[in-house]
């Protein structure tokens, strides 16, 4: 038949979910930070309409039903209206974290849109020109999690289609960094004769296989400062005989880690230059949230940190980089010493701070908690500390103590 | 480990400098003050630790390339070795060196150590006077924590850690704390928590309002459907009940019809056509019954009139006085005026009597006539008595004038004649005025004689000066021309000299002789001037008193020549009255003889007479006048007394007449009678023309009415009937039948359209049910009503859901506020793990304080307490470790405690310097590194430092000591200990 269709493929909207690590951002970037899922959005159904595709593919998580908001529905079934105005099918299907039956406020989307009514493996026709051309399959998830293996309900239905094109929110079963659902194996798919395995779930974009192409889009806007970078969905051109796929960013707001070494620096003053510097190296064309990491070999670094000179700088720099166009704010900051072994020296020594070393070493910090963790008010907003944060207050405790013992 | 031998290759001022430290006892390096003494202890540090680049350029000599150097150490178990550190080799990394010929790096060194950091051993093993300093500055609140501080760790900034990270612990948060930043955020999350859920409950109620809307819909077009049905029920029945009054009407006329016969005989448009023949009739009819009547009532009007006519004479009589009555009004009128007339002119003759006032009555005017001349005599009687009288005046004032005169006369003259001066003293006056003249003209001629000599003494000065000038001027030139002449010996200039002399001494003598010859002319012109009695005003006086004695003296001449003149004229007057007198006499016979003819006359002045004549004459014309009115009147009234009795005759006549009435009256009462007559016979004569036309009349509207009876009796006996009455009933029951039929036609094609079917269905139906009927449209109508205000509140309550779903579709308060509350919670979290971090420091460091102190405090007091015995020379024995809230305690050697706070600083230093002491003792138990104190006992007094060099000594025995002091006192106070003298690097032995 030789027609050629293209398509959006995009997956884990995640709209109007909670950002994780923004604590005290000011209130305009707080806004355009709440924003930025459905600007993220709204660039996706522009990017649709313009290139004049046939369809949009979004591959579950579209929302998340633990915060869902009425808004991110209302916003949803607005940019659909948009896409129906242009003629542009949506095909989607309900992940993890908008599973059917947590959905609270079920909004009727307009009839360009199709969805995945339950965990059967079903599929839709696409008809170009009153004719059949593409078969898109997929599920939604029903419940909280689908652990059972999905690959083998997908299969070719109609033979007078041209293209066939499968939709899976799930992960590899390999990958145990995040929860497993609907766990498949590379092989599962490429056995089947599908031309494109749209796939969501996992939030980095990666491309499984070429060919046939197999990819995760990842989600549309990072939402901590795991998810860097740019953030956006692949637009799909197939033929009978070629495909190809390009991504396309949507982003609104980057999360982005910086490093910056202030090891020359021997005041503190000093680092905002060194920073500012770095800043001003970056490529900007959205705006930015920074992890920022400041390494240096003088241990004078820490102590600056504990006597709040670098939150200070910070706050500094943020003041004057947050209100240009496309803004960059330091929402977390990290410090590196390389000067560490001292401790291990310290440890051995029968003084106060080889004593005080070794009792870090041996002693549990929990009891120490209760008194904030326990209370009663806190006990509600107070998330518990895990045992990486543990060791991390502790190591942070100690240092504080050695520097202000050392401290000449 | 012991220090052996230090060799600096280059560090801070020292360069190329080697120092032994090998003793067995003690070492004092002493140096003055910048001697190096720091620098060197630094060295050794250096060496021992190694530091960071920034430290080590500081060091860098400046005189040298090189920085760095060797040490040599002694370890127990080791033995001997070297460590080497070199700035520019490896960073200032260590290199050591060992007996056995092998080369270590820093690890090893660490290892030999024994975890001793440049912190720490700062802290433990060394000590200066800045360390006694800080602790004499402590607060002493403070103190016994910083000294148990120190006595645990040798840092004294312990306490100020402890106190730092709580003060950062309260501002974070507080268990029942309000401010902390915690407890305010957890405040500020409890509100976001609640608002969050409320609209987390309100967004929920999305669904039920979708729910809730789509009910509605359902529900809204049920109602429809039932209110289209309702309403088409309540269309029937009132379609039904529209009908039943139409049944109703169309049984009544069908049952009415049957009443009527089949058929009726009438003539063809009968009604019609007897109402024309009656409508011609009736005209003609009732104006026939008029005419007749009319008739009738001419002729007993005719009748009645002429009955009521009075006699021919009578009325003939009444024509005649009606006639004459204006002629009589107008005599009688005349007669009134006339009398008005003669009784105005008898008050008027009356008046002018009065107003006269000379004893007159009106009877005696018809007595008086006068004659044609006696108008002027009395005339000129009164002008001769007017002239009489002014002569006498003009007589008598010219008497008054001629005695004035006389009199101003004889007084003039007897005044003048009392002013006149005396001859003698006229004399003396001119005498007095002569005098003066002459002294007048002698003081002009003075005054001449004065001006002349001025102006000679004036000419004298003058040439008396020149002269004077040409004498020194020659003078001179002489000097000159003798000089010149011996000078240029000149001999001829001499001659010149004695010429000039001569010539000036001449000319000068000849001015001097002339000037005296002038001043004696002077001297003898001068006249000499009498002295003068009169002055110019007595002279002046004297004039004017002569000047009036002259005019006096005229005047009096003139004044008798005028009384002469006067003394004539009197004589004239007296002739002049005697005439006068003779005249009056005359007049006064002549006014008595008028006086007797008209007495009357006496009542008034001559000067009156020719108005009393004047107004006397006025008053008989109008008696004259009243005279005549009277005969008038007299006539007038015997004419109006005839005519009032032809007038009481005729009222007499017709029985009219009454005795009271007045004459007007009767006069009205005839005028009334004639007109009645008069209208009388008119009357007559008008209904007699009248009937005569009624009569004729008649006759004509007979004839007319002829055609039209005869067509109203055919149409009778047409339709069957004698009478009108019948014809018309007939005729009304034909229209009613005709009537009938068409309404019952009409009613029906009504019912055909209303209820198309069969009629007598109807008729049976709906006649009993018309109740129900009306009924059951009341409860149709009812209920749609119900029905309508259902769907309406259905409707509101549709248009409010969708409102609501439209508002929380466009709210972004939910949306906002779990964002809102995301962030909040993460800054807690994070602050949380701030507090964490320092709540970790803080118990950690109080539990290692304690750990520590339970292992080691004991020790180390019980070594302080040695050392302060000592120092204190035995005034304090113990030193009592803290324990709970009791502080820091020292017993004196009589058994009294103190705690710290009531010790002098001097006892505090001594007990600070044994801590530290103490401390490094038992911590050298394990590390056995060099103690080194920097000048600590700087302020001992000399007592006392030889004490702390008792037990530096006796430490030095077990532990290698380095003093570094700038004090003579310190290196004197020793015994056994090896000093070394800074200054020039020579070793120093005992």
């Amino acid at each position: 038949m030789g027609r050629e269709i293209s398509f959006i493929h995009a997956a884990d909207l995640h709209l109007d979910s909670l950002f994780k690590g923004l604590a005290n951002t000011p209130e305009h970037i707080f806004q355009e930070i709440r924003e930025s899922t459905f600007r993220a959005l709204d660039r996706l159904v522009q990017t649709a309409i313009d290139k004049k595709v046939d369809f949009v593919l979004i591959v579950g998580d579209l929302f998340d039903n633990e915060a869902q908001s009425l808004k991110s529905q209302i916003r949803l079934k607005k940019a659909f209206e948009a896409l129906n105005r242009h003629n542009i099918y949506v095909y989607m299907s309900y992940g993890n974290h908008d599973f059917i039956n947590g959905n609270i406020h079920p909004v009727t989307f307009p009839e360009n849109v199709f969805i995945f009514p339950d965990e059967q493996v079903r599929h839709f026709i696409y008809e170009k020109d009153g004719e059949p051309l593409v078969a898109i399959y997929g599920f939604s998830y029903e419940n909280r999690a689908v652990n059972n293996k999905k690959t083998t309900e997908y299969e070719i239905q109609r033979k007078d289609v041209s293209y066939h094109i499968a939709t899976l929110h799930g992960s590899l079963k390999s990958n145990t960094a995040h929860d497993v659902y609907a766990p498949f194996q590379l092989t599962d798919l490429t056995e089947k004769d599908f031309n494109y395995w749209a796939l969501g779930h996992i939030h980095k974009r990666e491309i499984l296989k070429e060919n046939p192409p197999i990819i995760y889009p990842g989600n549309i806007q990072g939402r901590n400062r795991k998810e860097t970078g740019e953030k956006g969905c692949y637009h799909v051109v197939l033929s009978e005989s070629n495909v190809t796929m390009s991504f396309i960013p949507l982003q609104a707001i980057a999360f982005r880690p910086l490093m910056v070494d202030v090891s020359a620096c021997t005041e503190a003053g000093q680092m905002e230059t060194y920073i500012q510097t770095a800043l001003d190296a970056i490529k900007q064309d959205t705006a930015q949230l920074l992890d920022l990491t400041l390494v240096s070999d003088n241990p004078k670094l820490k102590q600056w940190e504990n006597d709040k000179y670098v939150e200070d700088i910070i706050e500094l720099i943020n003041e004057t980089t947050a209100h240009q166009q496309n803004w960059t704010y330091i929402f977390r900051y990290a410090v590196q010493t390389h000067v560490s072994d001292m401790d291990m020296e310290q440890a051995k020594g029968d003084h106060f701070i080889g004593e005080l070393s070794r009792h870090f070493d041996e002693t549990s910090i929990q009891p120490f908690m209760k008194a904030l963790y326990q209370q009663k008010s806190a006990r509600k907003f107070v998330d518990l500390l895990t045992g990486d944060e543990e060791r991390e207050v502790k190591s942070e405790a100690k240092s504080l103590l050695l520097n202000e013992l050392l401290k000449e | 480990m012991k220090l052996v031998h230090a060799t600096i290759y280059g560090f801070g001022k020292w360069i190329d400098y080697s120092i032994d430290l090998s003793s067995e006892s003690a070492i004092c390096i002493y140096g003055e003050n910048e001697s190096g003494k720091s620098t060197l202890q630094k060295f050794i540090l250096f060496m021992l630790f190694g530091l960071p680049p920034k430290k080590r350029s500081f060091y860098r000599p400046k005189t040298s390339g090189k920085m760095g150097g060797k040490l040599q150490i002694y370890d127990p178990v080791i033995g001997n070795y070297t460590i080497e550190r070199l700035d520019e080799v490896q960073n200032g990394a260590v290199t050591c060196y060992t007996n056995d010929g092998m080369t270590h790096d820093e690890t090893w060194l660490k290892e030999r150590l024994q975890g001793m950091t440049y912190q720490t051993y700062q802290a433990i093993f060394s000590f200066s006077a800045l360390d006694l300093n800080q602790v004499q500055e402590m607060k002493e609140d403070d103190l016994g924590e910083v000294l148990l501080g120190i006595g645990l760790s040798g840092s004294n900034n312990i306490y100020a850690i402890e106190k730092k990270i709580d003060v950062h612990l309260g501002e974070l948060f507080k268990p029942y704390g309000k401010k902390p930043v915690i407890n305010q955020r957890l405040e500020s999350l409890e509100a976001l928590f609640s608002s969050l859920n409320r609209l987390k409950s309100e967004e929920t109620s999305y669904r039920d309002k979708q729910e809730t809307a789509a009910r509605l819909n359902d529900k809204i077009e049920q109602l429809q459907i039932t209110l289209k049905k309702e309403k088409s029920h309540r269309f029937e029945i009132e379609k039904q009940l529209h009908a039943v009054p139409t049944i109703r009407d169309y049984q009544h006329y069908t049952e009415r019809l049957q009443v009527y016969p089949e058929s009726i005989t009438f003539p063809e448009n009968g009604l019609d056509r007897l109402e024309k023949a009656k409508e011609k009739l009736l005209p003609l009819e009732s104006e026939l019954a008029v005419l007749k009547n009319n008739e009738k009532r001419y002729r007993e009007k005719m009748d009645t009139l002429k009955a009521a006519q009075t006699e021919d004479k009578i009325y003939k009589e009444a024509v005649d006085i009606t006639r004459q009555q204006q002629t009589f009004v107008e005599i009688k009128k005349s007669l009134e005026k006339v009398e008005v007339t003669s009784n105005k002119l008898t008050l008027q003759i009356n008046t002018e009597i009065d107003q006269l006032h000379i004893g007159l009555e009106q009877t005696d005017l018809a007595t008086i006539h006068f004659p044609f001349h006696i108008e002027n005599t009395w005339q000129q009687l009164k002008k001769d008595t007017d002239q009489l009288k002014l002569e006498k005046d003009q007589l008598k004032q010219e008497e008054n004038e001629l005695k004035h005169q006389r009199n101003y006369l004889l007084n003039q003259i007897q005044e003048l004649d009392d002013g006149l001066l005396s001859e003698e003293q006229i004399q003396q006056l001119r005498d007095q005025v002569n005098q003066y003249k002459e002294f007048d003209v002698l003081t002009k001629i003075k005054s001449e004689s004065e001006q002349r000599e001025r102006t000679w003494k004036n000419r004298i000065a003058k040439q008396e000066k020149n002269s004077r000038i040409s004498l020194i001027a020659a003078i001179i030139l002489s000097i000159v021309a003798g000089i010149t002449a011996i000078s240029f010996k000149l001999p001829w200039l001499h001659a010149v000299m004695i010429a000039f002399l001569i010539v000036g001494t001449g000319t000068w003598v000849w001015s001097r002789y002339t000037i005296k010859g002038m001043e004696e002319m002077l001297s003898s012109t001068d006249p000499q001037l009498n002295v003068l009695q009169i002055t110019k005003e007595e002279k002046e006086k004297a004039e004017r008193s002569i000047a009036d004695y002259e005019q006096n003296r005229t005047a009096y001449k003139a004044l008798k020549e005028r009384e002469k003149t006067r003394d004539i004229q009197y004589i004239k007057w007296t002739e002049k009255k005697r005439t006068l007198e003779e005249k009056e006499k005359r007049l006064y016979e002549q006014i008595d003889k008028q006086v007797k003819t008209y007495p009357f006359l006496q009542y008034a002045d001559v000067a009156f007479w020719p108005e009393i004549y004047h107004r006397m004459q006025r008053l008989l014309d109008v008696y004259e006048t009243y005279k005549e009115t009277v005969n008038e009147a007299k006539q007038l009234k015997d004419k109006l007394d005839q005519y009032k009795a032809k007038v009481i005759h005729l009222l007499q006549q017709i029985n009219k007449y009454n005795a009271g009435q007045s004459w007007e009256n009767q006069l009205e009462i005839i005028a009334a009678q004639q007109a009645n007559d008069e209208e009388t016979k008119q009357q007559i004569s008008q209904y007699e023309s009248l009937r005569i036309e009624a009569g004729d009349q008649q006759r004509d509207i007979e004839q007319k009415m002829l055609p039209y009876k005869k067509e109203k009796n055919d149409l009778l006996a047409s339709a069957q009937v004698n009478t009108e009455d019948a014809y018309y009933e007939k005729a009304n029951q034909l229209e009613e039948k005709q009537e009938i039929i068409k309404a019952l036609e009409k009613l029906r094609i009504q019912l055909d359209s209303i209820l198309p079917g069969s009629l007598e269905q109807c008729f049976h139906d709906n006649e009993t049910d018309e109740n129900k009927l009306t009924m059951d449209r009341q409860q149709t109508i009812e209920s749609i009503d119900e029905t309508e205000q259902q769907i309406e509140a259905a409707r509101q309550e549709l248009a409010e859901v969708n409102a609501a779903l439209l508002n929380m579709e466009d709210s972004e308060s939910y949306s906002e506020t779990i964002h809102q509350y995301a962030m909040e919670k993460e800054q807690l979290n994070k602050l949380a793990k701030e507090w964490a971090v320092l709540k970790t420091a803080k118990e950690m460091l109080a539990e290692t304080m304690r750990i520590y102190r339970d292992k080691y405090l004991n020790k180390v007091i019980e070594a302080t307490s040695a050392y302060f015995r000592h120092l204190t020379g035995n005034g304090y024995q113990t030193v009592y470790a803290p324990v709970g809230d009791q502080p820091f305690q020292v017993e004196t050697n009589d058994a009294i405690r103190y705690t710290i706070n009531e010790l002098s600083q001097g006892t505090v230093d001594q007990l600070y310097v044994s801590l530290r002491m103490a401390i490094s003792e038992i911590m050298s138990e394990k590390h056995r590194l060099p103690f080194i104190i920097d000048d600590a006992f700087v302020h001992f007094d000399a007592v006392r430092t030889k004490r702390v060099m008792e037990i530096v000594e006796s430490i030095g025995e077990k532990q290698q000591i380095i003093i570094f002091t700038c004090k003579k006192e310190v290196t004197a106070s020793t015994k056994h200990t090896k000093v070394i003298q800074l200054a020039d690097g020579i070793r120093i032995n005992e």
